[in-house]
């Protein structure tokens, strides 16, 4: 399971470092031989659940040992989060480009892709205008009563 | 006289100079290779930079210096485990050592049915090359069984041996357990049936004293990288008389003393079994490597390793959920411990030590898969100590053992 976490990782971290490259094209070898239910052979999932464990152990024994001993759960939740967390940044993208709002078709609320454009002035324009809503309100209020 | 003292030693090797995430290395797999000090590495600089020059090749001077230099080593070596230098031939390991007696011994004097006689704690290195020789000659191969407390069944040796029988082979000291063999005696009730006595001394020459006239073996076998000499040259020691007697295990440059063109006529020995160009360097440096233990002592260096197993064997019962694959008598044992943390697989606990506190060892089959199979179908953890060994490394060992198993 860790395999396919570190798999885009590494796949990101190989186009600038030459160790990466090697752990990139260990962790694929891992995830096609799991995919082909075979044992991966590299033992780049014990290293790296040793990499891991040991450095919380040192931290603090009891965290390291639970993550130790439910490594392969919580990278079960993990890649369960990575692959939720990848959807919706496909879909988002796909909104982005289809009606220019990561958020779907009319929706005003903050998009992270739209920087810099007309429609994120709008729409930053529009979160200030909320925030300071209350602020001019009172001050207003405040004028009135020294008026 | 030499005052062992692991402090000092300790500076003339500089792998402890580094540190890994802040922390320094303790290296425990000196069962699989030793760290060099600055005298080997020196040693092997010094050739290629001052003396680098083909063996019994010229007559020029680089030449004469650096056969000078192979010869020397040689003999420094021969006499380490009271051998001539003629009985010394350099192979590039103990496994090339082996094979170059079962190819070049066994596999032309052995014929179907004879019978070799090993022991259930063979390295890969010792027993595979005997199955194959089952495999392709039809010569049988039997086993001598271990006790529970790690010793071998010696009351088989008398049930076992026979006329058939050719070949006696044991581990002078078993890389698993740690045990140490009676060879000696098992050298002559081997010798008593006129059968051939090989001696694995991987696990021994580097650790303890090991004489060769005593034990009486026709055949030691050790590497060099495991006894502070680099790797790529292990030891091939043989009673003159058989090794005389035997064919060349290669064929080419150095082995032969003249060519006709349908014959040849063989080197004398131990060039007749070293064709090619040797390991010059390799040679060297394990010279260098065996004048820097001969400065130490073997039996200060033995004393040593009696003290960490036992320091280390000691502190182990305070971790919990261990399991210590020994119930041998110190005197019988040699640098080695073997464990098992429970619920842990051998390799996860090893990664564990890497990851927390760079401890090194080694896990899994060991290279001796029957034996270690026997204990734990998954492997074990083994923890194996050198002269520069400490009990405060031994300590870093305990405290994430303890860490590890909360």
């Amino acid at each position: 399971m860790i395999c396919l976490i570190a798999l885009p990782i590494f796949a990101v971290m190989a186009l600038f470092s030459a160790t990466h490259r090697r752990l990139f094209l260990e962790a694929l070898d891992c995830v096609f031989r799991k995919a082909t239910l075979r044992k991966c052979q590299s033992s780049l999932d014990e290293r790296l659940k040793a990499k891991i464990s040991g450095t919380l152990i040192n931290k603090n024994p009891k965290i390291g040992n639970f993550v130790f001993r439910r490594f392969e759960i919580l990278s079960s939740i993990f890649l369960v989060l990575m692959i939720l967390s990848l959807i919706f940044s496909v879909q988002g993208i796909y909104s982005y480009i289809k009606y220019g709002n990561c958020n779907g078709q009319d929706s005003k609320d903050f998009c992270i892709l739209n920087f810099g454009s007309n429609e994120t002035s709008v729409n930053q324009k529009a979160t200030q205008k909320d925030t300071f809503a209350g602020v001019e309100a009172n001050c207003t209020e405040e004028n009135n009563v020294q008026v | 006289m030499f005052k062992f003292d692991p402090e000092k030693i300790r500076k003339d090797f500089p792998y402890l100079n580094r540190k890994i995430n802040g922390k320094p290395i303790v290296y425990f797999d000196n069962a699989a290779m030793t760290q060099k000090p600055n005298q080997v590495l020196g040693a092997i600089d010094d050739y290629y930079k001052e003396h680098c020059a083909n063996v019994h090749r010229g007559v020029h001077k680089l030449s004469q210096e650096a056969s000078g230099l192979y010869e020397d080593a040689h003999k420094k070596i021969g006499k380490f485990v009271n051998a001539k230098f003629e009985e010394t031939v350099f192979t590039r390991n103990t496994t090339e050592s082996l094979n170059l007696i079962y190819y070049a011994y066994a596999l032309r004097n052995l014929k179907k049915g004879d019978r070799i006689l090993a022991t259930s704690m063979e390295h890969h290195s010792n027993y595979v090359p005997l199955l194959e020789l089952k495999k392709s000659r039809g010569i049988e191969v039997d086993s001598i069984g271990i006790n529970e407390d790690g010793t071998l069944k010696m009351e088989e040796y008398g049930e076992k041996i026979s006329k058939k029988t050719k070949i006696v082979t044991v581990v002078h000291v078993s890389n698993v357990l740690g045990t140490i063999n009676k060879v000696k005696e098992i050298g002559k009730l081997a010798h008593e049936n006129d059968s051939l006595f090989i001696v694995d001394a991987a696990q021994s020459v580097p650790h303890m004293p090991v004489d060769f006239k005593n034990i009486n073996a026709d055949f030691l076998c050790f590497s060099g990288y495991k006894m502070l000499g680099p790797t790529g040259i292990g030891v091939l020691i043989g009673k003159k008389e058989i090794l005389e007697d035997m064919n060349p295990f290669l064929y080419g440059g150095d082995m032969l003393q003249e060519v006709h063109k349908d014959s040849w006529k063989p080197n004398k020995i131990p060039w007749k079994f070293e064709a090619g160009t040797p390991n010059i360097a390799g040679g060297i440096g394990l010279g260098a490597a065996v004048d820097y233990l001969k400065r130490i002592g073997m039996d200060k260096i033995r004393k040593h390793e009696v003290e960490l197993v036992q320091y280390t064997l000691e502190k182990l019962k305070s971790v919990r959920g261990v399991k210590v694959y020994d119930s041998l008598s110190i005197e019988n044992k040699g640098g080695i411990v073997s464990f098992n943390l429970e619920k842990l697989k051998c390799h996860e606990t090893a990664g564990l030590l890497d990851s927390m506190s760079n401890v090194m060892c080694r896990s899994g089959m060991l290279c001796a898969q029957p034996l270690v199979e026997s204990l734990n179908k998954d492997g074990v953890v083994r923890v194996s100590f050198y002269i520069y060994n400490t009990k405060e490394e031994i300590d870093v060992l305990i405290e994430s053992l303890k860490k590890i198993n909360l």
